[in-house]
C-alpha cells in the first residue's frame, strides 16, 4: 500500500482545484500526469471525492478564519464581499512558513483594488506590516480619512513579551 | 499519580495566565508563536508552570527529510521553556512543494509508519525529550493496512513516543465518519497516553468541527472521564482560539475538567 506518494498527490489535490477537476473528470489522465504506479492509482481510486472536496474547502475556511482574526475590522468592513474576495486570493496563493497567516493577510490586503482597500482599516494594515517587519519600534503616518483633518501618527512597540502595543496620536 | 489541568497559552489569555490563577496548573505553548520573539515570556512561564511545547508545522508525515530550520527553532523554544514534553500531530502540512498551512491526514500504512517513526525519533533526539503525538480531526478519512489505533500503537512501539490524545478530535471524527469512539479506544494501547487535549466542538453545515471556540460540552467531559479512568494521563489541556471567555468562565471550565478527571467512568 503506498503512503509517501499518496501524501504528495493529496497535497496537489487539496491545493489545486484544477487538479481536483481533472482527477474527477479524467482520472487516468491525472494519474498519467502524476506518474502514479498501479498500486498508487488503486489507492487514489479508493478516495472519496466528496471528502477530498470537503477537506480542501476546510483548509481554505481555516485560512479565512485566521485572516478574519488578524484583520477583524477590515473583514467586517468588506462585509459580504470579504469571503469571495478571500477565496479568489487563496486559490492562487499558498503562504509558507510559521508566519503564513500574517503573510496570507498581507497578501490578501495588497491584492485588493484601491477601492476595496479604501474600505479596510489602515491601522490593521500598519500593524500587520510592522508585525512582519520584525522590528521592536515602528512609527507610521496615517493619512486623515476626512478632508481638513490632520494626519495621525501610529507608534507601535513590540514588548518582546509576546505583545504588541500601539499608541495613536 | 498526579494529574494536572492546564491551558494552551494564547496572547489573549496572557493577562489571566500571568495572574497565576489557582485553577491553572499547566501550560502548553505553541512553538510557532515563539519563533520570532517571546523568549522572556517563555522564561517567565517556565519559572511558574510546568510546560509542554506543541508544534503545528513540523509536518512529520511529509515524506523525505524534516525541515531542519523548523526543527532548530522548535528545539530552541523547547529549551527556553524547559519543557517536560514536546508534541506534534500525526499529519502533514507540507508536501510536494506546497505548504497547506493546516493539518491533513496520512494513510495508516507501513510506509507512513516508517516515515513518521523516523521523524519522531529525530525530534526526540534533537529536543532531548519524549515526543507525544496527537490524533487529528479531518473531513478526509483514509484507510490503509492498519486501523488508526493500530497505527498509533505501532508508532509508539517503534519510535518510543507517547500519545497526546485529543478527545475532541476523536469525538468529532466519530460523529462525522460514523464510528463509536469507545470501540476506537478499545483498540488503542491506552498505556501510551500521557496528555489529553480538549476543546468544545462547533457545528457547520457539513458537520462537527474543531474550531476551539466553544465551552467543552457534557458528552466530551464524559469521554474525558472515560479515558482518565483507564489511561495514565498526566495533564489535561484545554484549547481555545477564539470567543475567549471571561476569567471566571475560564476558571470554571478548568474546574469542570478537573472534576471530570476525578469522576469514575
Amino acid at each position: 500500500m503506498p503512503g509517501a506518494e499518496l501524501t504528495l498527490v493529496l497535497a496537489r489535490l487539496l491545493s489545486d482545484d484544477a487538479q481536483r477537476a481533472l482527477w474527477l473528470s479524467a482520472p487516468e489522465e491525472f494519474c498519467r500526469q502524476a506518474g502514479l504506479s498501479t498500486a498508487e492509482q488503486q489507492a487514489l481510486a479508493g478516495l472519496d471525492p466528496l471528502q477530498i472536496e470537503a477537506q480542501a474547502h476546510s483548509l481554505l475556511a481555516k485560512r479565512y478564519g485566521e485572516v478574519c482574526r488578524t484583520l477583524p475590522r477590515s473583514m467586517a468592513r468588506l462585509g459580504s464581499q470579504a469571503r469571495p474576495l478571500f477565496m479568489r486570493h487563496a486559490r492562487h496563493y499558498w503562504p509558507e512558513g510559521h508566519r503564513r497567516h500574517l503573510l496570507d493577510a498581507l497578501q490578501f490586503l495588497e491584492g485588493l483594488s484601491a477601492a476595496q482597500l479604501a474600505h479596510c482599516d489602515p491601522l490593521e494594515h500598519c500593524r500587520l506590516r510592522f508585525a512582519l517587519g520584525g522590528r521592536r519600534l515602528g512609527l507610521r503616518l496615517l493619512r486623515a480619512g476626512r478632508p481638513h483633518s490632520l494626519p495621525r501618527v501610529l507608534l507601535l512597540f513590540n514588548s518582546g513579551r509576546h505583545r504588541m502595543r500601539q499608541w495613536l496620536i | 499519580m498526579r494529574r494536572v489541568v492546564g491551558l494552551g497559552y494564547r496572547r489573549q489569555l496572557g493577562r489571566w495566565i500571568e495572574s497565576l490563577p489557582a485553577e491553572l496548573q499547566y501550560i502548553e505553548v505553541t512553538a510557532e508563536h515563539f519563533y520570532d520573539n517571546g523568549t522572556r515570556m517563555l522564561h517567565w512561564l517556565a519559572e511558574r508552570y510546568p510546560i509542554s511545547v506543541h508544534g503545528l508545522g513540523l509536518s512529520l508525515g511529509t515524506p523525505g527529510a524534516l525541515d531542519s530550520a523548523a526543527l532548530e527553532r522548535f528545539a530552541a523554544v523547547t529549551a527556553a521553556a524547559q519543557a517536560e514534553y514536546v508534541s506534534e500531530h500525526i499529519a502533514f502540512t507540507r508536501a510536494g512543494g506546497v505548504d497547506l498551512g493546516h493539518l491533513n491526514p496520512i494513510t495508516p500504512s507501513a510506509e507512513n509508519l516508517q516515515i513518521l517513526s523516523e521523524h519522531a525519533r529525530q525530534v526526540m533526539e534533537r529536543c532531548e525529550r519524549q515526543l507525544l503525538l496527537e490524533n487529528i480531526t479531518s473531513r478526509l478519512q483514509l484507510s490503509g493496512e492498519l486501523s488508526e489505533p493500530q497505527f498509533l500503537n505501532q508508532l509508539c512501539e517503534s519510535s518510543g513516543c507517547g500519545l497526546l490524545l485529543d478527545v475532541t478530535n476523536l469525538w468529532i471524527n466519530a460523529q462525522n465518519h460514523g464510528f463509536d469512539p469507545l470501540d476506537w479506544l478499545a483498540e488503542l494501547e491506552l498505556a501510551n497516553v500521557r496528555q489529553l487535549h480538549i476543546a468544545g466542538y462547533s457545528r457547520n453545515a457539513e458537520g462537527f468541527i474543531d474550531a476551539h471556540a466553544a465551552r467543552v460540552q457534557p458528552e466530551l467531559l464524559a469521554l474525558l472521564s472515560y479515558v482518565c479512568a483507564r489511561a495514565p494521563v498526566e495533564a489535561v489541556i484545554l484549547e481555545r482560539d477564539s470567543n475567549f471567555p471571561d476569567d471566571n468562565a475560564l476558571a470554571e471550565e478548568l474546574s469542570d475538567l478537573e472534576l471530570a478527571c476525578l469522576a469514575q467512568s
